[in-house]
């Protein structure tokens, strides 16, 4: 495979349309990743349509990019700002900020541009050299019944994450999982919820919902918090750690980088939930936890290595298996769709070309995180300066003409809208719109694979716990599900018994 | 966490019990059999459905044991942040109404009044900014879109914005 990555850095760099694309994902992911209140979902969502105009190389290698460059673009404003650009940014702004305030925003800077750049960098290599593996494996032992018992996993790990409670999440999940039945069904193609509508027969396109919940709700949400006030942004430098620092670090980075790693490759999770881990994790850990909050570069470091780390590892089940591990590559998948390829093991024999130029590209992108940083620092942090009045109907009009392109229908553009107003209210009342657009995008596949699974193994419902993978992931799955009932019972009845005893008495 | 909060979860939550039960009422229209699949098309829904149902009960049984909690002794469910943000209908409206106008009135005549409507409505109030940025974002759409990548955007239906809308599309190509 790394023989493969080095034809495809060759591809990379000797087609100047490439390097094009490539440039436009690097500073396109960055850009929308300062930005706060649209992020890489944001832009993936908005080009999602037009990669239909691209090969398909080359567009899955832009979303590739953009995911690595994206991920990073919101650290330095976390650090200078205490503005996340994006939401896998938060857990930095917790250290950065007041490192910042401490004088040390070059130091911090420095940190958070290395530790992403290694954790990115750890992450491909990794995956370069696992995927294949894992998609050998996946050809042999994996079949529709581990496909269903994966997806039962990884829509029980994404109702436990992104909402205010566990029921929350659930019921993300159930309403993403209930839209996608809409349409015909996979076995029989018999119509279902259309009401006689041809638009419903095709189903609910998964672009236009995107659209809505990540761009124009986000849209929406940011304009009605905008403050009023200036701000006085503070200078923005770059300070590499020294070695002796880097040595310091060593331990944080690599713990980071596998908790992110980790994070990455299981459905639901991805990067923001890996840098909120990774985080807690440094600061259960490390000694001097009391500097934590406080100015402590390992809570910059535990935050943007775990970022990273998670781009990478999130290819993996996606390229190797068919199945997004994040909102990023359920929409990459879409993209797989747009022209044609299926996913999963064969991909790695079919479009090999593609397979290489996507971890090649991933490579440099994270490797040219210095030079982002450097950049970042001169030049991006300046569009902060742009009143977000100005950007709003621009990235609204975006998402219309998104929409609309999917199909050259209208009313893709009434369910972004129906989507948006879903994902104001998703917000508000603390469900999560993560879940419920893995749950559309789950849901389908799951069906599908749950329906062969039981001709497969003519109805026998125990046929998942004979096959050895399946029962594992079954039985991780009721592992989650378990450890959330527990932890919503001991919030919801336990520790409220107690503060209620305490104000008592 | 207020009794605002908590009745807006015994509301959700009877939200989605309703759903899930006119859900599982229409499940009836394409309950047919399939061959070779014993359950059939409506299963699945079926299940999600009711899914769906136990957790909007669970939901509404959470609120109410909570709420009682608090009529007790004054208990508010410890740190729990409410989220006052009021509903954009401005906004909105403002979107729903370019939705409604771009079948009708096109999107080359309708985009730029939808670009200044929205501007305004965020409060900005200086004429020269509005319509400097209004023609910045309108240009670079039309120079990437329709100039560059021939994306047929709708034209309308009424009939002098139609002839409108295509004349400035033959404009813009030419």
């Amino acid at each position: 495979m790394w023989t493969d990555v080095l034809y495809g850095l060759v591809s990379l760099f000797s087609d100047p349309v490439r390097i094009s694309i490539f440039l436009f994902g690097l500073f396109g992911g960055m850009i929308f990743g300062v930005i706060p209140g649209v992020s890489l979902l944001t832009l993936g969502a908005i080009i999602l349509p037009f990669t239909a105009y691209l090969s398909s190389e080359n567009a899955i290698m832009l979303f590739a990019v953009i995911y690595c460059s994206g991920v990073f673009g919101g650290a330095i404003t976390a650090i200078l700002f205490n503005i996340p650009g994006s939401p896998e940014n938060a857990p930095t702004t917790f250290d950065g900020y007041p490192m910042t305030q401490n004088g040390e925003s070059g130091r911090a800077v420095g940190a958070a541009i290395l530790c992403s750049s290694l954790g990115g960098v750890a992450s491909v290599a990794l995956m370069i050299t696992a995927t294949p593996i894992i998609a050998k494996w996946a050809i042999t032992e994996f079949s529709v019944q581990e496909i269903f018992s994966l997806v039962v996993f990884g829509v029980c790990v994404a109702a436990s994450v992104g909402a205010s409670s566990v029921l929350k999440g659930w019921i993300s999940v159930f309403i993403g999982l209930i839209i996608a039945t809409i349409g015909s069904d996979p076995t029989g193609g018999i119509d279902r919820f259309t009401f006689g509508s041809y638009y419903l027969m095709a189903g609910i396109h998964f672009i236009p919902v995107v659209l809505g919940l990540f761009a124009v709700s986000e849209v929406l949400d940011r304009v009605l918090t905008l403050s009023s006030g200036k701000d006085n942004p503070h200078k923005a430098s770059m300070k590499l750690p020294s070695l002796l620092e880097f040595w310091m670090l060593k331990y944080a980075i690599i713990r980071s980088a596998i908790i992110g790693f980790f994070s990455g490759i299981l459905p639901g999770i991805g990067s923001v939930l890996a840098a909120f881990l990774s985080y807690n994790e440094a600061v259960r850990w490390s000694r001097g936890k009391k500097y934590f909050g406080k100015g402590d570069i390992r809570g910059v470091v535990a935050s943007e290595t775990a970022n990273n780390a998670a781009t990478g590892a999130a290819m993996i089940p996606l390229l190797a298996l068919g199945l997004p591990g994040g909102a990023l590559t359920a929409m990459m998948l879409g993209v797989f769709n747009i022209h044609g390829i299926q996913t999963g093991p064969m991909v790695f024999l079919v479009s090999r070309d593609l397979v290489a130029l996507t971890f090649a590209a991933m490579l440099m992108a994270n490797i040219l995180i210095f030079a982002l940083g450097w950049v970042q620092t001169k030049t991006v942090v300046n569009i902060l300066k742009i009143p977000f009045q100005y950007l709003a109907p621009a990235i609204i009009l975006l998402s219309v003409i998104g929409a609309f392109s999917v199909r050259n229908l209208l009313v893709d553009v009434w369910v972004m809208f129906l989507a948006a107003f879903l994902g104001f209210f998703l917000k508000k009342y603390g469900y999560s719109a993560a879940g419920l657009i893995l749950g559309l995008v789950l849901g389908s596949i799951g069906e599908s694979s749950f329906s062969k699974s039981m001709m497969l193994m003519q109805y026998n419902w125990l046929g998942f716990f004979e096959r050895p993978w399946s029962a594992v992931l079954l039985t991780a799955a009721l592992f989650t599900v378990v450890m959330g009932i527990v932890k919503w019972l001991k919030s919801e009845f336990f520790d409220d018994k107690r503060e209620a005893h305490k104000i008592a008495q | 966490m207020s009794n605002k909060n908590m009745s807006a979860d015994i509301y959700q939550g009877l939200f989605w019990i309703l759903l899930a039960i006119i859900g599982y009422g229409v499940t009836f229209a394409f309950n047919e059999e399939i061959t070779n699949y014993r359950y059939g098309a409506a299963a699945w829904p079926r299940v999600l459905l009711f899914s769906l149902f136990l957790l909007g009960c669970l939901q509404i049984f959470n609120s109410l044991r909570k709420n009682k909690l608090t009529f007790a002794i004054g208990f508010t469910g410890g740190d729990c942040k409410e989220n006052t943000k009021p509903f954009p209908l401005l906004y909105f409206s403002i979107i729903i109404a370019y939705a409604y106008f771009l079948s009708r009135t096109g999107f080359y005549i309708t985009t730029p009044a939808f670009i200044l409507l929205f501007l305004f409505s965020m409060g900005l109030r200086d004429i020269k900014k509005i319509l400097l940025v209004s023609l910045i974002v309108y240009s670079l759409l039309l120079l990437v879109f329709v100039r560059l990548l021939y994306l047929p955007l709708p034209t309308g239906s009424w009939g002098l914005f139609y002839e409108a809308n295509n004349w400035l599309l033959s404009f813009i190509r030419s």
